[in-house]
């Protein structure tokens, strides 16, 4: 007796069953690897958040919640992951309100947070 | 023989066979795709009957007897400026977590939708890469399945929209579920049964007229689909921030302005804007409302004058209001905090009042006279501490004592500077006894706290507060914190790169805590927790600082790190964990914890939020901040705190 009506069939769930299995949560694709030489050419205190997206690319990540910051670094910081001889970083612009960089600090496996640059606003106004 | 052998024969049947290979093809991609029937959950609505769910408020039973006062355990800090090497915590314990991407977050909720607990995860402003589709999206709302909460389930993320703190992010969101809103016809209930509806709001307080900063109404019925449903004036509406939502009733207290309609606030630029939000698809506006002072046409500037400006520390035009908490229909009153974290008024409001006196002329609805905005009023007062104070959160406990009424509010300001700020004021929580409305009192007071309240947490525990000569009624901050200027004061929750001071209390009026805890948030010093069941005499009881899951945090406590694959699919995977590094005076720049809100769940679960990008916490209760709950340690006191 032959089976060969039921082949397509098979073939059919086969695919079915990719087709939904695609909808199962996808690889994060990886990071940018920025470079520690590139990370220099920043100006603190003059490069604008469009110079910094020229030199590093679109962050990873991007955090702002710094809307009251005693030395007023509050605006954005952009998050990225770069590497040096010490082995692999996150390093960390962050800009003023009005979009300029401050200040740039990496974090690496161990140790403390470094600070690379900084560049404080010339006046402080906090307020709440 | 013959008989065993028959069903062995009969599965081989190439027929049979067949079925089976397709079920075995087909079953698993079914449950990969996974999200079916089980998200659309119609079982019936579980909602808690109490605030804001419904207007049940339980009584607190206040007493009189004389605990010790605990001495929380020291929380140990690396003294190199660097952070903490792990998570500390006295009568609480993880149970659960999620670093919700990175992203940082203002408040948790968690709502029973069905047989399932969802919790909405608000978050700030900023962007980072979604785990469910590999994309960047602005930061908006997380959604997880928390029903085991041992293991959060990530469903999905609703983003917002991009711009500074102010105009992007999420920040504050309430749900409600369809069965639970009235419905003026059938075919309005019809429509919403078994839905669950989220009203959120996006940005904060930028000013601008933006189509950033707005009210979203979204159906999430099925939390890993949500749709939007409308947005509430897109168009005229800014200025948002923490809203309420009585699901019982359908009014809905959001925080907005419309810059057209000529409103004047000092700081935030906030007022609120009422409306019944029952249909959630047809929003139906009521009226606006404020701080007398508020209204349109009032003095932008000049001297403080009663009534139009009451007390020493208010200003000329009074706060923009940062969120109402209403007790609903069976208590009739509303809290409302102005201020945020300076000048700060609390508000007591008659909620029928509020909801029935401009109904007309029309105009009183947009443009209310001072007697208008005077006519809910039932009481008010100002904080400790003058213009260093702010309203941030008033969340009140209807409670006895002796079989005699007597009624709390809970006040909160918020922290707004990194490290301490020199010159700026502890902020802390505040309990002020209400039964007599008209004239609010202070208690549980510490003259010897520079916030002079019991409900302060020592400054790393090991420091004496300075103070500074001023002309203020509180202490503030010295000059020197910081490790550039006070070397010998290393180990400080003043170090921490960021925020340290309270912001809000949890606000479910949920029966097994109610009157007995106050559970606040304070930033790099983690969750608080205190007895209050003597309300006069306030003592801490429990507290929980996470871990940043930096670099510092190594060897993990918490599975799910940023630097972990997240099941299966890989998490953001950029290295050294997901908290970010603030950075205090002189460019001081840790990882730090920054426990934004606390909130419970109606089973007493705590979930705190991380602003720093730490991520969720859940929490439970343990030794005798357990025992406070159960009642069972006033008949032979505990000597096992630590």
């Amino acid at each position: 007796m032959s089976y060969r009506w039921a082949l397509p069939l098979v073939v059919i769930a086969v695919l079915c069953s990719l087709a939904l299995g695609a909808d199962a949560p996808k690889a994060v694709p990886a990071t940018k690897d920025i470079s520690m030489d590139t990370v220099a050419k920043i100006k603190v205190g003059s490069s604008t958040m469009d110079e910094v997206r020229e030199l590093l690319g679109t962050p990873w990540r991007i955090i702002n919640d710094l809307d009251c910051h005693p030395e007023g670094y509050q605006g954005e910081a952009w998050e990225y992951v770069g590497h040096d001889a010490d082995g692999s970083a996150k390093v960390t612009v962050q800009f003023d309100p009005a979009g300029i960089a401050r200040l740039i600090s990496k974090s690496q496996a161990k140790g403390p947070v470094i600070i690379l640059a900084a560049a404080p606003p010339p006046s402080h106004n906090h307020s709440h | 023989m013959h008989s065993r052998s028959m069903p062995l024969a009969r599965l081989l049947h190439p027929k049979i066979l067949f079925v089976l290979l397709l079920l075995i093809t087909v079953a698993p991609a079914y449950v990969m795709a996974g999200d079916h029937d089980g998200d659309r959950d119609r079982d019936r609505d579980h909602s808690p009957d109490y605030p804001p769910y419904g207007s049940h408020v339980p009584t607190a039973h206040f007493d009189h007897k004389v605990r010790p006062q605990l001495t929380p355990p020291a929380v140990t800090l690396l003294n190199d400026g660097s952070g903490r090497v792990a998570q500390s915590e006295w009568n609480m314990k993880l149970v659960g977590y999620d670093n919700l991407d990175g992203r940082s977050t203002y408040q948790p909720l968690v709502v029973r939708q069905g047989n399932r607990y969802i919790a909405y995860m608000a978050h700030h402003a900023g962007s980072a890469i979604n785990r469910l589709n590999g994309q960047l999206e602005n930061n908006g709302t997380s959604l997880l399945d928390v029903t085991d909460p041992h293991h959060p389930i990530y469903l999905s993320h609703i983003p917002g929209f991009a711009g500074s703190i102010d105009a992007g992010g999420n920040q504050m969101a309430h749900v409600c579920s369809g069965d639970v809103l009235p419905s003026n016809s059938r075919a309005e209930a019809k429509r919403k049964e078994g839905h669950y509806y989220l009203l959120r709001s996006n940005g904060n307080s930028s000013g601008l007229k933006t189509p950033t900063e707005t009210q979203q109404i979204w159906d999430v019925t099925n939390p890993s689909a949500p749709t939007l449903l409308t947005t509430i004036n897109a168009d005229l509406y800014s200025n948002t921030h923490k809203n309420w939502w009585e699901c019982d009733t359908g009014i809905a207290y959001l925080v907005a302005n419309d810059p057209t309609q000529n409103w004047v606030h000092s700081g935030s630029t906030q007022h609120l804007k009422i409306f019944n939000l029952h249909d959630p698809a047809n929003p139906e506006y009521i009226r606006d409302f404020g701080m007398v002072g508020q209204q349109p046409g009032s003095a932008t500037s000049g001297a403080c004058t009663p009534p139009a400006c009451e007390g020493p520390s208010t200003v000329i035009p009074p706060s923009g209001i940062h969120g109402p908490i209403s007790a609903g229909t069976e208590k009739n009153r509303v809290y409302m905090a102005y201020g945020v974290g300076g000048s700060g008024v609390v508000q007591i409001i008659d909620r029928n009042v509020l909801l029935n006196n401009c109904k007309s002329p029309a105009a009183c609805a947009v443009s209310p006279s001072q007697a208008d905005m005077l006519a809910p009023q039932k009481g008010w007062f100002t904080l400790p501490g003058g213009v260093l104070q702010g309203g941030h959160t008033s969340m009140p406990i209807f409670g006895e004592e002796n079989g005699r009424t007597r009624n709390i509010l809970e006040v909160t300001s918020e922290e707004g500077g990194n490290e301490c700020t020199a010159g700026s004021a502890p902020h802390a929580v505040w309990l002020y006894d209400i039964t007599d409305e008209a004239n609010p009192k202070q208690i549980s007071v510490d003259a010897n706290d520079p916030a002079n309240t019991l409900l302060d947490v020592p400054n790393g525990f090991d420091y004496t507060w300075t103070f500074a000569p001023h002309t203020f009624a509180v202490g503030v901050y010295p000059a020197s914190l910081t490790p550039t200027d006070n070397p010998a004061n290393l180990n400080s929750f003043c170090n921490e790169g960021a925020r340290f001071g309270t912001h809000a209390v949890t606000e479910l009026f949920y029966p097994p805590y109610y009157g007995k805890l106050v559970i606040a948030s304070w930033f790099t010093g983690g969750v608080r927790v205190w007895d209050i069941r003597n309300p006069d005499a306030a003592r801490p009881i429990a507290y929980f600082v996470p871990a940043p899951n930096g670099p510092y945090s190594a060897p993990y406590t918490v599975p799910n790190s940023c630097d972990e694959t997240v099941g299966g699919a890989g998490g953001p995977g950029f290295g050294p964990g997901c908290t970010f590094s603030n950075s205090g005076r002189n460019g001081h720049t840790v990882f730090n914890i920054h426990t934004n809100n606390p909130e419970v769940d109606d089973r007493g679960f705590i979930y705190i939020a991380d602003r720093s990008g730490t991520g969720m916490h859940i929490l439970k209760l343990t030794g005798a901040a357990k025992s406070v709950v159960d009642g069972d340690d006033d008949d032979h006191h505990h000597h096992h705190d630590h």
